[in-house]
C-alpha cells in the first residue's frame, strides 16, 4: 500500500525541485528570460507554484495536467508534454526545464531545447 | 565532433474510466472543494481489469513512434521508469518491447517513484552521448490505483493512472 506523509515532504519538495531545476537551467545557460516552459512533476499545484517562482517563470508557461489526471507519478512530465507538444503550445525549439521529485527520497532535473 | 540527444517524438495513453472527485464522496470523508483547493486535482484516470502497466506504457510508445517517424525495430534501447511494474521479471520494459514488436535491444526498469522519467532521460542521454545507443525509448508509467488504500483519505485521491 502506498503511504505518505504529505505535509512533511512539502518544504523539502519544493526546495529540491526548485534547487535542481534552478542547477539544469543554470547548465544550459538559461536565464528566465530564456525559458519558454517549466514542466514540473504534477504532484501538488501548490508545490508547483513555489517552484515557479522560484524560478522567476510566470504560471502561464508553466505545463499543467494535475486538473486532469493527478499524480501519476513517472508519468506526469511525459505525459504534459506530449499534451502540450499536440496541442502546438509547446514548439521545436522551446526551451524547456522540466523537475521531479518523488518518494525515496529522489529527484532531479533536466534542462533541454524541444 | 560532440553527439547531443533530441527528443523526435512523444506519445501518452490514459485508460478510459474517469473517477471525479464528487466520485470520492460516496466512500471517504472528503469533497471536491476540500480536494480541488488542496491539490488542484479534479479527476484522474483509472485502470480496469486486465490493463497493466505494460499497456499503458506500449500504447503511449506506438503513439510516440509515429511522430518519429520510426519502426520499434529502429530502437536500440527500451526505458521504463515506474515503480508499479507488472512483475519484477520479465520487466515491464521488456513487456513492453514485446507488445511494440522492437527487436534485439535492451530494456530495463528504472525505479526512482516521481523521478523516473526524468532519471530516464537521464540515463538516455548518457548512453546516446557515449555512443552505446542511438535511438532510446523512455517511458513513465504507472498503474498506482492498483496499489491504493481506498480508506485512506489523504492518498487515495492523489493518485492516477497512465503513460
Amino acid at each position: 500500500m502506498l503511504k505518505m506523509k504529505g505535509n512533511e515532504i512539502f518544504k523539502i519538495a519544493v526546495r529540491a525541485m526548485a534547487d535542481s531545476a534552478q542547477e539544469a537551467a543554470d547548465a544550459a545557460n538559461f536565464k528566465p528570460e530564456d525559458i519558454d516552459w517549466v514542466i514540473p512533476h504534477q504532484a501538488n499545484l501548490r508545490i508547483i507554484d513555489a517552484v515557479a517562482k522560484r524560478l522567476k517563470v510566470p504560471m502561464e508557461q508553466v505545463v499543467m495536467n494535475i486538473h486532469q489526471y493527478a499524480n501519476t507519478s513517472a508519468a506526469t512530465i511525459p505525459t504534459a508534454l506530449d499534451q502540450y507538444v499536440r496541442e502546438g503550445k509547446i514548439k521545436r525549439g522551446d526551451n524547456i526545464v522540466s523537475a521531479a521529485f518523488g518518494g525515496g527520497l529522489t529527484w532531479g532535473s533536466m534542462s533541454f531545447t524541444f | 565532433m560532440n553527439t547531443y540527444s533530441r527528443i523526435i517524438g512523444t506519445g501518452s495513453y490514459f485508460p478510459e474510466k474517469i473517477m471525479t472527485n464528487k466520485d470520492f464522496e460516496k466512500f471517504i470523508d472528503t469533497n471536491d472543494e476540500w480536494i480541488t483547493s488542496r491539490t488542484g486535482m479534479k479527476e484522474r484516470r483509472v485502470a480496469e481489469g486486465d490493463m497493466y502497466t505494460s499497456d499503458l506504457a506500449a500504447e503511449a510508445a506506438k503513439k510516440a513512434l509515429e511522430m518519429a517517424g520510426i519502426k520499434a525495430t529502429d530502437l536500440d534501447g527500451i526505458i521504463v521508469g515506474t515503480f508499479t511494474m507488472d512483475t519484477s521479471m520479465p520487466s515491464t520494459a521488456c513487456r513492453v518491447q514485446h507488445k511494440i514488436g522492437a527487436g534485439h535491444c535492451f530494456a530495463f526498469d528504472l525505479t526512482a517513484a516521481c523521478s523516473g522519467f526524468i532519471y530516464g532521460c537521464n540515463v538516455a542521454n548518457a548512453l546516446i552521448k557515449t555512443g552505446s545507443a542511438k535511438k532510446i525509448l523512455v517511458i513513465g508509467a504507472e498503474n498506482l490505483t492498483a496499489g491504493l488504500d481506498w480508506r485512506d483519505r489523504g492518498t487515495c485521491i492523489l493518485f492516477g493512472d497512465g503513460a
